[in-house]
């Protein structure tokens, strides 16, 4: 047996040499086959692996502990020396606003402690060291608008200052790092801002203001031997979580006491504080009272002297008046008298002159008698005579005395009238000065009212100050009092609720990556299979030909006494020896070279260093051994049948499989229309039925892995024209609260045309195993949505509306909760309330999650109105320009959070979908490839099998061509044949592969267009082409001589 | 000129750092219409010269005339039409295509010819007239023999060249054959040439050529050919 090896090995060298491109065939196709499956198989581990020894090496905590009041030293002591607790972090995180390109984005702030967990992956820069430093997340947001060196300033995005939360604002950045508590680009949720984290910042501890901690970040024992992303890992952070639980309630004991000691302390001093400013409010509102008195009595007494003067004034008046009167009296009296006396003396007058007449008439009388001469006259003139000049004289006396009386009265009266001018003129000024005292007294008096007027409302303010002031210190007392009261009644019953125990999968990326990780095993499980049954299916028929071809040999070997054994093993060997170096190579280079293109490709949407892809022994050894486990079975098999021939049968040719009349020659309407190659070509493809079969098998494997790929990839970039060019067509989307100053900026714009306000609110819908993040979508005004997002129905394109009452969800969240036309949505709010809307339709939509519903019916479920947040534009100047400045005007209104301009949206969705594709694109390269040597390796078999008739045929003078299109037109129709089924399988393929490996939040466009019918058919009609452009030339080469010889 | 015509016709085959002449310097001469054999003992180069003569292979060095035309110089493209027009061949195993029943094996060689005969024609001819619809499967040897007979005679070759075609057969069907032969030869004044290496049967030939060691030995013609059916071997 030894001699009898020595020269079998040389056999078996020999065989190799002579069969180098069927050895060269089986290799390549097992290298392809074992590669592909192995390094894809591979990269989902590798790429668990990879990111296990990223966060191994930054010290990803295993739990993340959050207390709603914070941890105290204390508290952590109690962690830390609980058993189980390798290590426990205390840490702070704070949510901020960050102020970038006139937008505020919300930057989660998180410690850095050199000897804790979670240390940041420097990538560039390095790491703080002073406390106004800090490190930047290398995202592509930071990375954008900052970099190393700047100075960066936060704000409070709430009610609290900045110094509530930080010690200082400024920080310089000195690098960019990556954090083990994000593994993709999702930055989380915010309360403040636009209500989403735009990017995260670490800085030293030291740098935050409050005095506890805000978490805990704990390290297991229990853990540190065990690997991330094992049922064992999450067993035994889940086995620690009662542990954790316990130590929670013991320190949420002990924090109720502290606390309650505290703040009972606090509220005495608050109670004495009030009852100081009981006492203080008391005596204030005492001495204001008082003083009010004092004022209300000053009026009083104000007032009476007021009246007092008033009568005074009045009498003064009076008297004045009176006196007047008087004076005016005695005018009258002195003017009559006056005037009497004017009489008399013109009376006195008349007399005189009547006095001068009769004096005048006695004088008359009397010259007239003295004219009589004495001596003539009678006694009784004389007596006459005498009697009238006694008569004159007493009459002279008379009229005498009369003028001097009526002179002296004259003198009288002169005096007398020049005294009742003077009285006449002292009235009229007496007149004028009582009526300049009566102004002035009046003037006076009114003053003197107004000013007691003035002061009575002085004195109505006070006092109506004075009520206000007690009412509101009292009720400010009461207040102070009551929060006294409320402080101890919830003191007394103080519950500081429970501690909030993480594990890692709240970390952002953590679980999606196990997700996207299981997503590739899947794709590793249906396409590098079924990549790797097509190849070991094609080695199979290789090796099995092999044999066939060589049953003189065989026949030779078991003539000249070897053992059936020692043959059996010979064409294990060459099909083994082949496999395995096949399997070795392929191995070698597919698990480091798909698992590194593959992770590099996924990190569009993953965020850690480096790629680990150690070889998987087991894996490859599995591998290997199927593989030249399936060629040595092939050649048993195909050996089995050859063995229990004597040799002498098998030294001669094996009997040509006979010709046999096939079903269509029974349809003579069909035979006869054929011409004479088609009937030839007809009957040769049935004759070798099982050939037949694994060629159609494998070429339509060949082609259903090239349309599927195709069509994954378009499935993949067809949402993004359909999502933002069909669905949704607004152009701009403005985050804001209540804000009348971005409506009218967006309103002013010429740049704007349309707008819609729209309420969003992320809700979560939960089903058995999952809870899905769901927005909430209220447009305003429902006639104006069609302009901005097109409702549609997914199968049939029907346009749907927002009717009262009901909702609408979107086709993917249907089917990711089950729910259809007719059922009732579930979901709870942030405060976990529940609601119920019953769905009217579900709506073609490829990006996110969301329920639709009228404001009408808004108002219904949730029982208030919705608060308009969100602002959807169309624009009419889709320029940059445009847009910046718009930004830069909605950027200086208060209450604005962000704006998105759907371009932007686009071009990072795509960005994101563009690691899938690339992924595809391996696979349909690798489909590719194997459909080149799968169909290389049939044709030649096919060739191989049938050498002896082809030299017939070149022997019969067939041309060259004629030659080929004998064979080829063969290969052809099972070409086409296998493309055709290849359709079918390829769509069955593509739909498997697409059900299996949909993130939640993405819906992939499940069409299937016939381009990628064309593409796969088409480039399965390629490889045919080109296959039997190269097998034409060996066709050419075919030694007839030589082929016919060898029965002989 | 002969119809046929060798001139110092030498085929060296080189394997490794052994060189085998299979023909040194064969020259021979056959007229038009002749039936000849060709006899010599296994690796005499009757096989070489044969195939050199159909056109499946070519000489290193030496003339070859068929019919006033140098096959020697013949192209690659021309060789295949010289095949496909002037020469039949018939060899030991038949070489049927077993997956088209006698009478399509004929057409398969009628079909790329100019003048072809009618097949069913040339089966009857052969004696096959009831066995047109059959497998080469479901053929005896002869049969089958003479169905690869009937596909080479259907070209109207100029020459019918046969490599052992009784070798497989047993005594009586290997007469018939050669009967058969021998009488396409008269019948068809089609020049006939048959290599064995029995030469027992060298007295049927109007020509017999004896090789030995790659060159020909001795050539004589025959003037008086024996039948088939007096010749015992």
């Amino acid at each position: 047996m030894n001699k009898h090896t020595h020269a079998f090995g040389l056999g078996i060298w020999r065989d190799i040499r002579k069969s180098l491109p069927r050895f060269l065939s089986i290799f390549a196709i097992v290298a392809l086959g074992t590669g592909f499956y192995a390094g894809v198989a591979a990269s989902a581990g590798d790429m668990r692996m990879t990111v296990r020894e990223y966060l191994k090496e930054q010290k990803l905590a295993d739990l993340h502990i959050l207390s709603p009041v914070g941890l105290d030293d204390e508290e952590l002591r109690r962690l830390q020396e609980t058993d189980g607790v390798t290590q426990a972090t205390g840490a702070y995180s704070a949510d901020m606003l960050l102020e970038v390109g006139g937008q505020s984005a919300v930057c989660k702030l998180l410690s850095y402690d050199e000897r804790g967990l979670n240390q940041p992956y420097i990538t560039e820069g390095r790491l703080p060291q002073a406390t106004d430093e800090c490190v930047l997340d290398n995202s592509s947001f930071a990375m954008q608008n900052f970099k190393v060196g700047d100075t960066i300033r936060f704000f409070s995005g709430d009610d609290n200052d900045t110094g509530y939360y930080l010690k200082q604002d400024t920080f310089t950045v000195v690098g960019l790092a990556n954090d083990p508590r994000y593994l993709n680009f999702q930055r989380g949720s915010s309360k403040i801002g636009n209500g989403s984290v735009s990017t995260f910042a670490v800085v030293p501890w030291e740098a935050f203001a409050p005095e506890v901690y805000t978490e805990a970040y704990l390290a297991l024992d229990s853990t540190q031997d065990l690997q991330a992303y094992t049922d064992v890992y999450d067993m035994a952070v889940e086995d620690f979580i009662p542990t954790a639980e316990a130590v929670g309630k013991d320190c949420v004991a002990y924090r109720t006491q502290k606390i309650r000691q505290e703040q009972s302390e606090e509220l005495d001093e608050a109670e004495r504080a009030y009852n100081d400013g009981l006492a203080a409010y008391q005596q204030q509102i005492a001495e204001a009272q008082r003083q009010l008195a004092a004022g209300e009595a000053e009026y009083e007494a104000g007032a009476a002297a007021l009246a007092q003067s008033e009568k005074d004034y009045e009498a003064g008046i009076a008297e004045g008046q009176k006196k007047l009167e008087d004076a005016q009296a005695q005018l009258i009296a002195g003017q009559q008298a006056y005037d009497e006396g004017q009489a008399q003396y013109n009376a006195g007058v008349e007399q005189t002159q009547i006095l001068q007449q009769g004096l005048a008439q006695i004088q008359a009388q009397a010259q007239g008698l003295q004219a009589i001469p004495e001596e003539l006259r009678t006694q009784e003139q004389q007596a006459l005579l005498e009697q009238l000049l006694n008569r004159q004289t007493q009459l002279q006396a008379q009229y005498d005395g009369a003028v001097a009386a009526l002179e002296q009265t004259k003198a009288e009266l002169e005096a007398s009238g020049q005294q009742l001018e003077t009285a006449k003129q002292q009235l009229q000024a007496g007149k004028a000065e009582l009526q300049q005292e009566k102004l002035q007294g009046q003037r006076e008096l009114e003053a003197a009212k107004r000013q007691l007027a003035d002061s009575k409302t002085q004195l109505e303010q006070a006092k109506a100050r004075l009520e206000q002031t007690q009412a509101e210190k009292s009720q400010e007392l009461e207040q102070a009092r009551q929060q006294i009261e409320d402080g101890r009644e919830q003191l007394a019953e103080l519950s500081l609720g429970n501690w909030y125990i993480f594990d890692r999968g709240q970390f952002q990326g953590y679980a999606s990556l196990d997700e996207d990780a299981g997503r590739l095993e899947l794709i590793a499980a249906v396409f590098p299979v079924f990549f790797l049954l097509v190849a070991l299916l094609v080695c199979l028929t290789t090796m099995t030909r092999m044999v066939e071809e060589q049953r003189t040999e065989i026949g030779t070997y078991i003539a000249l006494g070897f053992h059936a054994g020692a043959v059996v093993y010979k064409y294990m060997i060459y099909g083994a020896s082949a496999a395995l170096l096949g399997s070795v190579c392929g191995t070698l280079v597919g698990m480091k070279l798909f698992p590194i293109i593959i992770i590099n490709t996924y990190k569009i949407m993953h965020c850690y260093p480096g790629v680990t892809a150690p070889y998987d022994a087991p894996v490859m050894l599995l591998v290997t051994l199927v593989a030249v486990g399936v060629t040595t079975v092939a050649a048993l098999a195909a050996l089995a049948p050859a063995m229990r021939n004597r040799p002498a049968q098998l030294m001669r040719p094996k009997a040509p499989k006979e010709g046999k009349r096939i079903f269509l020659e029974r349809i003579p309407f069909l035979w006869k229309r054929f011409n004479f190659m088609a009937k030839i070509t007809s009957r040769n493809l049935f004759r070798y039925k099982k050939r037949m079969l694994m060629t159609v098998v494998g070429i339509s494997g060949c082609t259903a892995l090239i349309i599927a790929g195709f069509a994954l990839r378009s499935s993949i970039n067809a949402i993004i024209p359909l999502q933002y060019g069909e669905i949704s067509t607004y152009d701009m989307m403005t985050v804001y609260s209540e804000s009348d100053g971005v409506m009218r900026v967006l309103q002013d714009s010429d740049a704007v045309s349309e707008t819609l306000r729209v309420y969003n609110e992320t809700v979560t819908v939960d089903t058995a195993d999952q809870g899905y993040q769901v927005t909430v979508f209220v447009p305003e005004d429902t006639r104006l949505l069609p302009e901005m997002l097109r409702l549609r129905r997914y199968d049939t394109g029907e346009g749907l509306s927002l009717p009262d009452g009901y909702a609408v969800i979107n086709e993917k969240l249907g089917m990711l909760t089950g729910l259809s036309e007719q059922d009732a949505v579930c979901f709870t709010d942030e405060d976990n309330q529940e609601y119920t809307v019953p769905i009217s339709g579900m709506n073609e939509q490829y990006a996110g999650n969301t329920i639709y519903m009228s404001a009408e019916t808004y108002r219904h479920v949730f029982g208030k109105a919705p608060a308009y947040n969100t602002v959807l534009c169309i624009m009419t100047d889709h320029s940059r320009q445009a847009k910046d400045t718009l930004a830069a005007q909605l950027a200086g209104q208060d209450g604005f959070y962000a704006v998105n301009f759907s371009d932007d949206l686009r071009e990072s969705f795509a960005d994101t979908m563009s690691s899938m594709v690339y992924v595809v694109l391996i696979m349909i390269l690798m489909a590719a490839m194997l459909a080149l040597v799968v169909l290389y390796n049939l044709t030649n078999i096919n060739i191989g099998e049938r050498i002896r008739e082809i030299a017939t045929l070149k022997v019969l003078g067939f041309k060259d061509r004629e030659v080929a299109q004998y064979v080829f037109r063969e290969n052809a129709v099972l070409t086409l044949l296998g493309a055709a089924a290849g359709m079918a399988l390829g769509a069955v393929l593509h739909s498997f592969i697409l059900n299996t490996t949909e993130p939640d939040m993405v819906m992939f466009y499940h069409g299937i267009s016939w381009v990628q019918f064309v593409w796969g058919v088409g480039l399965t009609v390629v490889f045919s082409a080109l296959v039997s452009f190269i097998l034409y030339f060996k066709l050419k080469r075919i030694d007839m001589v030589e082929s016919l010889k060898s029965v002989e | 000129m002969a119809f046929v015509c060798f001139e110092d016709v030498m085929k060296i085959y080189k394997m490794g750092d052994v060189t085998i002449r299979a023909s040194d310097g064969v020259s021979f001469e056959i007229e038009q219409g002749e039936f000849a054999v060709i006899t010599g003992p296994s690796g005499a180069g009757k096989t070489t010269v044969l195939n050199i003569l159909g056109g499946m292979d070519v000489c290193d060095a030496g003339k070859i005339l068929v019919d006033d035309r140098r096959i020697d110089q013949l192209s690659r493209k021309q060789l295949v039409l010289y095949r496909r027009n002037d020469v039949g061949f018939v060899f030991q195993f038949y070489n049927l295509i077993q997956n088209l029943t006698a009478r399509e094996n004929v057409e398969l060689a009628a079909q790329i010819c100019k003048e072809p005969m009618d097949p069913e024609e040339v089966l009857r001819a052969v004696g096959l007239q009831d066995r047109m619809d059959n497998f080469p499967a479901g053929l005896s040897g002869g049969e089958q023999q003479r169905v690869a007979i009937a596909r080479a005679l259907a070209k109207r070759p100029k020459l019918l060249l046969c490599d052992e075609p009784t070798g497989a057969l047993d005594y009586n069907t290997g007469k018939n054959i050669l009967q058969l032969l021998q009488d396409t030869s008269r019948n068809y004044k089609m020049t006939v040439i048959v290599i064995t290496h029995n030469s027992a049967i060298t007295p049927i030939a109007d020509r017999v050529i004896r090789f030995k060691n790659g060159r020909v030995q001795s050539m004589e013609r025959n003037m008086h050919p024996e039948d088939i059916r007096n010749i015992e071997w």
